[in-house]
């Protein structure tokens, strides 16, 4: 299907849509306001599994990946139990600490391969199924978002308390949802490991959780499809600017994500921001003139002085 | 002399202050009536500097002091005792009454404080508490002490009656008639109109975010006032 | 046995700085600041420069402190500031200073082009002192009589001065603060600049200890300050100081009866474990639920 693009197009497209598929797992949970940190640890989790599965028990690619994806998920389904009763600073920092103690813990057992890594696993993904299971994703997003599951997350993030009042399992689906995280962050892990075929757990980094999280806050924690656009936007203008070397990378990733937080903490699919860019083209401008009644007010022209 | 000048305070597009104008003179006790949501407390904290306003101006003594930090229009003698008394609840009574000091000079501050405990006699007792275990009615006191202690010229105090009880409450109004006496202006913010106007000859009652009637208490009469008030 | 416990408490005597730093940060300004790790390195790099440029050591790693809390005070009162301002929510706070970590951290990795930079540690001091049957390297010893006067004047300069109270008072309610005459501004800044002076004292004893510096040492060094006050809780110096010695001694331990490879594992662990069973840290105050 995508035979027409030359081999090295086609691995970058599939880096930027296993990128993608990691601001999704973001986007899954910020979509109901927690802040998590540990994607990068379960997508370790996914490539660990799927990749130990098909080098040692060979394992076909797809039930390995798919296995990959479930471990992540049932992992995160247990740590999220214990984690998500925390709140803002304290839940971002416990979820860092269990996304770096998955990695750290892969990087320090021999039979995972340690620092070392593991090489020699089956590249036998094509871009086509990428993108189909990037599709496949981007419906059941769709579908969710449209169905009752998709406004309690949303009822969550603008007020839990309301939203506990309003009957909403407000534990319930912020498992649902890191679990759900887990699940996507594992299966961008397998992808990516059947990818590139040699997996090693230094790739799992803080650089790479920051990367992600650059593209996940520009997109915002809306609409879906901004995320896997703004992925797709930015890892394509990456390979038009070139930026290769550790500073560029450094100096465009940080300091989007710091002027995005200042600009647009809420991303650029914030609704009161799409709202306030139609409305400004509907209506006559105006610009930060005086404002008219400081002057021309007739009530109040003559101060009232008391006695 | 504090003047207020069409000032106007909005909060998006939500218009707190549409044009106020009055002025507190020196020596003066202003008492400031109106329903809830009248904008009184915009108001005071446009004065303070806690919030910038939108348009108009205030002058002390002839300075703008509309677009200055509120430490800045503290330290030119405008204390604001805000509304819900503003307790640094971790620090103990004595801690609050020295952060109150934090402009005054070292060598007033222990006279300061002592004449605070005498105007405040349940004050004393609770000296080592940490503020937020105190009673509201001992919070008020404290708040009010607190203020008091950068020996400001001026004193703008929101709902000193708030949640009290009427005993309580008249014992706060003892403390500010004697405040009143050392020659500190008072801008005195109230729904409590009987009560503001046992300290208070002069009253600007306002009403969705405008000036509806001053004068004096004579001239406005009750009756004006009870129907803008209550 | 004794001995490892030596060591712990030396190693957590400079766990115990970064601990203070960062419980400064937070109880003063509520923000988790991942770029206090780039002011740990950047205050490291500021003392190597100084020593390569003949400076002598005490006053290059004065001059490594400067550095790391002026670029603290820059970051705080552009990015922090104009957040701060406009109400930005925590959420976006930490993600903000993720960013500004990242660009720090390139900069600081272009600076010595990806590599392993030798420290020269001639100037400070070396060889150990015997206490008893055991004995201490005099570098350790240093971290830990310094620590231990920080905390001592941290402490006083919080209680018992006028300016410790109005950084209380500025870290409970700003606007109340400012309501009494504090400038919240100043105060935030100078809190913040002493908390860069700490990160960077605690990186120059971390380089001075490996004789080594890398632009990603503060990347662990971050993690183990993040543990630090977790254990400590947030925003007690008394915790920070305890939550240090604790965890230095927890690594040596686990090094010496476990294995290693899993001292920094552990220290993961200990957030996550900790976090979930007592939030507040082990000898933390329950923080009054803000709504």
């Amino acid at each position: 299907m995508f035979d027409w693009l030359n081999p090295y197009t086609q691995l970058v497209a599939a880096g930027i849509l296993v990128n993608a598929l990691l601001v999704l797992s973001l986007f899954v949970v910020f979509q109901c306001g927690v802040l998590s940190l540990a994607t990068i640890g379960f997508m370790a989790d996914g490539a660990y599994t799927s990749s130990l599965l098909a080098t040692k028990q060979h394992w076909p690619t797809v039930p390995a990946i798919a296995a990959g994806a479930v471990v992540a998920a049932v992992l995160a389904y247990i740590f999220g139990r214990l984690v998500l009763h925390l709140r803002g600073i304290y839940l971002a920092l416990g979820t860092f600490a269990l996304g770096q103690v998955f990695v750290l813990g892969i990087a320090n057992f021999t039979w995972t391969g340690g620092p070392g890594g593991i090489v020699g696993i089956p590249v036998d993904i094509t871009l086509a199924e990428l993108v189909f299971v990037v599709l496949a994703v981007g419906v059941v997003f769709q579908l969710v978002h449209l169905s009752f599951v998709g406004r309690a997350l949303r009822a969550i993030r603008l007020d839990e308390r309301v939203a506990a009042g309003a009957g909403i399992n407000v534990a319930r689906y912020r498992t649902l949802a890191f679990t759900a995280s887990g699940f996507l962050a594992g299966l961008a892990g397998g992808f990516e490991a059947f990818q590139t075929g040699v997996i090693s757990p230094d790739q799992y980094s803080f650089v790479l959780l920051v990367q992600i999280l650059a593209l996940a806050m520009i997109a915002g924690s809306y609409l879906w499809a901004g995320s896997v656009l703004t992925a797709i936007a930015i890892g394509v203008a990456q390979q038009y600017i070139g930026t290769t070397d550790a500073l560029a990378e450094g100096l465009l990733y940080g300091g989007l994500l710091v002027v995005v937080m200042i600009l647009v903490p809420n991303g650029i699919t914030d609704p009161r921001l799409l709202r306030r860019l139609t409305f400004r083209r509907l209506r006559p401008h105006r610009g930060p003139s005086s404002p008219p009644t400081s002057e021309a007010s007739p009530s109040g022209a003559s101060p009232l002085v008391i006695k | 002399m504090l003047v207020l000048e069409n000032l106007e305070v909005r909060y998006g597009k939500i218009r707190a202050l549409r044009g106020v104008s009055l002025t507190v003179p020196d020596h003066a006790v202003v008492a400031v009536l109106g329903p809830n949501g009248a904008g009184k407390s915009s108001m005071l904290k446009a004065i303070s500097g806690t919030v910038r306003p939108f348009a108009g101006r205030i002058l002390w003594n002839g300075t703008d002091i509309s677009r200055m930090a509120p430490h800045k229009i503290l330290r030119l003698g405008i204390a604001h005792v805000p509304e819900g008394r503003a307790m640094i609840a971790p620090l103990t009574v004595e801690e609050n009454l020295q952060m109150g000091a934090y402009i005054t000079p070292r060598s007033e501050i222990d006279d300061m404080q002592d004449r605070m405990l005498e105007l405040f006699p349940p004050l004393k007792a609770r000296l080592s508490t940490t503020a937020g275990s105190l009673s509201g009615g001992e919070q008020q006191m404290l708040a009010i002490a607190r203020g008091l202690m950068s020996k400001p010229k001026l004193i703008a105090i929101d709902e000193p009656s708030m949640g009290l009880a009427p005993a309580v409450a008249n014992d706060v109004l003892a403390a500010l008639a004697a405040i009143v006496q050392t020659g500190t202006s008072v801008l005195l913010v109230e729904q409590n109109a009987a009560l503001a106007l046992r300290l208070a000859h002069d009253v600007v009652v306002i009403g969705h975010g405008e000036v509806q009637a001053a004068g004096t208490s004579e001239e406005l009469g009750h009756d004006i006032l009870a129907a803008y008030v209550e | 046995m004794l001995q490892q416990t030596v060591n712990g408490i030396a190693l957590g005597a400079t766990y115990s700085l970064l601990g203070l730093g960062v419980t400064l940060i937070w109880g003063v300004l509520r923000v988790l600041n991942f770029a206090y790790s780039q002011f740990i390195v950047w205050g490291a790099f500021g003392t190597l420069i100084a020593i390569e440029n003949h400076v002598p050591t005490v006053f290059a790693v004065l001059i490594g402190m400067a550095v790391a809390g002026v670029v603290a005070v820059f970051v705080d009162m552009t990015v922090m500031q104009f957040m701060r301002r406009r109400g930005t929510s925590e959420f976006a706070l930490v993600v903000a200073t993720i960013g500004v970590y990242y660009i720090l951290s390139s900069v600081a990795q272009d600076r010595s082009k990806s590599q392993i930079e030798t420290f020269p540690i001639g100037g400070f001091p070396h060889g150990s002192v015997d206490i008893g049957s055991t004995s201490l390297p005099s570098l350790q010893l240093l971290s830990l009589v310094i620590s231990v006067a920080v905390m001592i004047v941290l402490g006083y300069w919080l209680n018992r001065t006028r300016l410790g109270r109005a950084t209380r008072t500025v870290a409970y309610s700003a606007p109340t603060a400012e309501l009494l005459g504090v400038n919240s501004r100043a105060i935030f800044a100078l809190a913040v600049f002493v908390s860069g002076c700490l990160a960077a004292l605690a990186g120059i004893f971390n380089a001075a200890d490996s004789s080594t510096l890398s632009y990603s040492d503060g990347d662990q060094l971050l993690v183990v300050a993040f543990a630090v006050i977790v254990l400590g809780g947030m925003g007690s110096v008394k915790g920070a100081v305890i939550g240090g010695l604790a965890l230095g001694l927890v690594q040596v331990y686990t090094t010496l009866y476990v294995s290693g490879v899993f001292s920094n594992a552990i220290t993961y662990l200990l957030i996550v474990g900790v976090l979930i069973v007592r939030p507040n840290g082990l000898f933390g105050v329950r923080e009054e639920a803000r709504v």
